[in-house]
Order: C-alpha cells, then sequence, then structure tokens
C-alpha cells in the first residue's frame, strides 16, 4: 500500500494567514469570521473517497501524514484556506497530484525585482515588476510520455491570463480574466522572453493587473484536471509627478507660493523625493532635498520597519508650502520629483523637472519706492 | 540682495548646502514617457513570437481545473456562518433539520471544527472505521444500528476529521467539467 507523507508549506499568495491566539472561537463574541482557516482535501482518485484535514493557521508550515492511502491511481491534495479579515471567500491555494506517474511542471519569472511572495522556488510564487520593464518566463515540463494515446499523456495545458486591476485601489476584485496566450507544452524547457506586459490597459505605462502563467494536466483516466503551476506577475504602472502653482520660466519676485506635489503610483519599493537646485535643468544632478516630500516605501528603504511593508502602489499628494526657504537667492532655480526603484540599478530617475527665475530686488525695489521716506539728516 | 527669502526668516536645519554631481557617468534618467513605451513594445516581440512552432495549438477542448471548495462538498448553514464536509458525510439528517443542509454558501465561513463547536446543540459527529468509508457494507451496518432515532445531524468523522461514505456504487470525482 503506497503511503507518502507530506510537508505542506502554506503559500500565502496574498492570503496571509493569520494566527489565531487561543483555542476560542474568535468569532464567538462578535459573530465574526476573522481568522484565516486552511485545510487540505484528500481525493483518492480510484474510489472517490475525500477526507478533509484542518491544519492550523497560525502556523507557516503544517507536516502532516496523509490519512488516508494514496490509492493505486493516485490522491489528489487542495489546499484550501479563507482570505484574511473579513474575507471569508475560500481559495485554493495549491494543489499536488500524487501518483506513480505524473507530469511534472515549473515555471521560473524573471523580473528586475527581487521582490517575492510565497516560497520563491514553488509553483504558486508571485513576482512584480513594473510596466515599462520586461521580464521573462521559463518553463520545464516533465514526465509526458511523447506518442501517447491520449492528450494527458502528451501534452500540458499552458495558459497566459491577464487580470486588470483598478488603478486607484491596485485590487484585482471582481475584475475578469482574460486569456494572453494559450498553447500545448511537450516535455522539454520553453523560454518565453524577455516580453513586455501585455495587459489591455489604457495605456502601457498604466499597466497595473497580473499575468498568470497557469500549467494544466489533462484529465484522463479518473484523474481530474489538475493545475501542475500558476505562478503570477504582478504588473505595477510607471510612477508619474506633477506640481502644481509653478509655471516653467516664469519669473516669480515674491514669496513662492505653496506649491502641491502629486505622485502617482509610486513604485512599493521605491524612495520618491522632490529636490531644489540653482541652475538650468540637468539631468543627474544632486541638489537639496525638499523637506516632507521623501516618500519610502518596501523593505529596501525601511529596513528597521516593524510592520510588513506594502506591497501595492501608492500614490500622495503633499503641499510645499517653504520652497522660498531653498531658493532664497536671486536666479535660476529647477525644482525636480526623483524616484529609484530596484530598476536601472536604483539610480535616480526623474519624474517631473520645472525651471523657473526668483529675482527679489524687483520686489525689494518696489517696496523701497512704496515705502520711501524722507531720510533723517545725517548727523 | 536679500539674504533670505522676504517675510520668512530662513529655518535653521531645513535647507542644506547645494550640491552638484553632474558625473559623466551617472546613469540618471528621465522616467521613460508614454509615446516611447509604445513604440518600444510595438518594437519588441511578443509572448506568442516565443512559442515555438513545434508546438501543438490547443484544441477545442481546455482543461477546466476545478479549484472550488464547494464542488464535491454539502454545505451546512446554522444561519450566521457556513462550513464544507465531503459530499457524502451525512450519516444521519433529522427531518427537522433538513434546512441545515444548503445549496449555496451563505454567511460567513467557519472550518469544520469551529462550526461543530458553535452548533453542538443539533450536530454532532460521529467516528466511522475506514472500513466503512471505503464502502464496507457490514462495517456500515454496525455503525448505522447505533445512529436511529438520533435527534442530531451526523457527520462522519475518521479521527476526528470529516470523511465521505462510499455508496456500493463508487463514483469518481473530476472531468466533470470538461467542455
Amino acid at each position: 500500500m503506497i503511503r507518502k507523507c507530506l510537508l505542506l508549506t502554506l503559500l500565502c499568495c496574498g492570503h496571509l494567514l493569520m494566527a489565531d491566539d487561543d483555542d476560542d472561537d474568535d468569532d464567538d463574541d462578535d459573530g465574526q469570521t476573522n481568522v484565516s482557516q486552511a485545510w487540505v482535501r484528500q481525493t483518492v482518485l480510484d474510489s472517490g473517497l475525500i477526507y478533509d484535514i484542518p491544519l492550523d493557521a497560525t502556523k507557516v508550515t503544517n507536516s502532516f501524514s496523509a490519512g488516508l492511502e494514496i490509492g493505486e491511481q493516485g490522491s489528489l491534495f487542495q489546499l484550501f484556506a479563507t482570505g484574511t479579515a473579513w474575507d471569508s471567500t475560500i481559495y485554493l491555494l495549491d494543489s499536488k497530484l500524487l501518483r506513480t506517474y505524473a507530469p511534472a511542471a515549473s515555471v521560473e519569472l524573471e523580473t528586475e525585482d527581487p521582490y517575492v511572495r510565497g516560497d520563491a522556488s514553488g509553483p504558486n510564487q508571485i513576482r512584480r515588476t513594473r510596466a515599462d520593464r520586461p521580464f521573462s518566463v521559463n518553463i520545464t515540463v516533465s514526465g509526458l510520455v511523447p506518442g501517447g494515446d491520449d492528450d494527458a499523456e502528451r501534452y500540458v495545458y499552458f495558459a497566459c491570463n491577464g487580470i486588470n486591476y483598478d488603478t486607484t485601489s491596485y485590487s484585482g476584485l471582481n475584475q475578469s480574466s482574460y486569456l494572453i496566450q494559450e498553447s500545448n507544452l511537450e516535455n522539454g524547457v520553453h523560454n518565453i522572453g524577455p516580453v513586455y506586459h501585455e495587459l489591455t490597459s489604457a495605456t502601457p505605462s498604466l499597466g497595473c493587473g497580473e499575468q498568470s502563467y497557469k500549467i494544466i494536466r489533462y484529465a484522463s483516466d479518473g484523474v481530474p484536471a489538475t493545475i501542475l503551476a500558476e505562478p503570477k506577475v504582478e504588473i505595477w504602472p510607471v510612477a508619474t509627478a506633477t506640481v502644481e502653482n509653478v509655471e516653467a520660466g516664469k519669473l516669480y519676485i515674491d514669496r513662492l507660493p505653496t506649491l502641491i506635489l502629486n505622485l502617482n503610483h509610486l513604485y512599493p519599493d521605491s524612495r520618491t523625493y522632490a529636490q531644489i537646485y540653482k541652475g538650468e535643468a540637468v539631468l543627474g544632478t544632486t541638489g537639496t532635498v525638499i523637506s516632507g516630500t521623501e516618500q519610502r516605501y518596501g523593505r529596501h528603504y525601511n529596513p528597521d520597519l516593524a510592520e510588513e511593508p506594502t506591497n501595492v502602489p501608492q500614490t500622495q499628494k503633499i503641499s510645499i508650502t517653504d520652497l522660498s526657504n531653498y531658493a532664497y537667492r536671486d536666479g535660476t532655480y529647477t525644482l525636480e520629483v526623483i524616484t529609484e526603484t530596484p530598476f536601472f540599478g536604483r539610480t535616480a530617475e526623474r519624474l517631473f523637472h520645472v525651471t523657473f527665475q526668483v529675482d527679489r530686488i524687483i520686489s525689494a525695489r518696489g517696496q523701497i519706492s512704496s515705502d520711501e521716506k524722507p531720510s533723517a539728516p545725517s548727523p | 540682495m536679500p539674504a533670505s527669502p522676504r517675510g520668512g526668516a530662513r529655518v535653521a536645519g531645513t535647507t542644506k548646502k547645494l550640491q552638484r554631481d553632474v558625473s559623466p557617468e551617472s546613469k540618471a534618467r528621465d522616467v521613460i514617457s508614454d509615446a516611447k513605451l509604445s513604440e518600444l513594445m510595438a518594437e519588441a516581440p511578443r509572448m506568442k513570437d516565443f512559442m515555438p512552432a513545434k508546438l501543438k495549438p490547443v484544441g477545442d477542448s481546455r482543461p477546466n481545473p476545478d479549484v472550488s471548495a464547494y464542488s464535491n462538498s454539502i454545505i451546512l448553514f446554522d444561519g450566521d456562518n457556513h462550513t464544507v464536509i465531503p459530499y457524502g458525510a451525512v450519516l444521519n439528517l433529522p427531518e427537522r433539520l433538513r434546512e441545515r443542509v444548503v445549496a449555496a454558501p451563505a454567511g460567513g465561513f467557519l472550518l469544520w471544527p469551529r462550526f461543530l463547536k458553535r452548533n453542538e446543540q443539533w450536530l454532532a459527529s460521529r467516528e466511522v472505521p475506514l472500513e466503512m468509508a471505503k464502502g464496507d457494507k457490514e462495517a456500515a451496518s454496525t455503525v448505522m444500528r447505533n445512529l436511529v432515532d438520533s435527534p442530531k445531524l451526523l457527520v462522519s468523522v475518521y479521527r476526528g476529521n470529516p470523511i465521505s461514505i462510499l455508496e456500493e456504487e463508487q463514483v469518481k470525482p473530476g472531468n466533470r467539467q470538461e467542455r
């Protein structure tokens, strides 16, 4: 009889399993079900016997033995979990088909951002990139039987699907999925890329969503169609910045007005700031960072942050009330908004720049003439 | 020329000495424009260009894996929350409790152990031998004799966890959603 031990890692996949601190029902007091719950369903394929095994959601890894014999045709193990907080939707986090013969597939996603969610070498990893950066997909398929009798022996099914996220909430909730590419794959290594995203976003740089790469074993001989791998790459828009109340080339003769800095879609691993320097705009110039404008997101820029850093872009509106303190001499000034991300080696990318003039002599002369009083006689 | 802006003194610590660092090796760049990105994307190969010609096109039938926890499940509902147990795991369903079995999920979700704990007044589990779960009639008859007239909805469990009880004719799951 076949009996196998499984070590199941609860891959978060965006659905972090939150700890239940005690054995009591968290929902008893308030009637809510605000704790993630997870379980494995074993289906013995030759008999159809189904067995549900609850898991300890307080642990990242649950080690357990299959409760039932695997069976002659094998067993399908499905890892289900509810979402966090008030999300009681049940998600299929992973599935494994254990049998004597089964095809295997792995998908490696290569992006320029080292971020990964879930098991980095697992079949359901989530990577991310920015809409203007190409990435690669490397698929390895093995265990198929070339010349086999049916599709399940010869091929696995491959599909790349896209989901557009809302560009305000950065969520894919209730957004429908669409097919980007599909094919039957045979044994071997299939390298795709580097390629740009193929989301159907309003504009290429506003690409916001996910592309998933699903490998499915065809159903046959009583074995249901089974997902072998489904990694995803999240694609976030290219950040933009605008500054209100300042005009290019304008001569300011009084205190500089309050500026409104609009920062849109800042990458979840980024440092963004406004800087000012004297002179015409020269790309690569290091200026003075305007206090209060620096925004840091992600672990790289917040190594001491206790809580988990954000994993979605950020949009901010910031007022700059004291620009005059940075442009107190007459002359030409350039204001820039700079962002640094994992792309291009974290070097500066300029999101916005404007050059303007300051000449307070005119203002001062105006004051002198209007406030002029007869001078006192010299002693 | 005034050393500080009129109407506001320079605040100590808020300004730094201006520095210029225009190194020729600087890799600073302007963020890509949408027009430029569109141009690059138009010229670049797309995913389909990397799919080798030897790959076989997908036919009319695409695999459609069952990813729902509600498939092959019975849904129990207590008015506030629901749970799922394997199809075939209800050993006893009194007439007055029929409404506890529902066709679609409603309310919040509770995993079986917590759902059972909250509803012990009408719900109970009954440990069954594995032979019975596999469809052994003799093993089943022994268990079922002791369930007569139970007022509670009884769910079969094996080592404490819900398990389906197979009928004589075993129904295999899967393939039902092929299209």
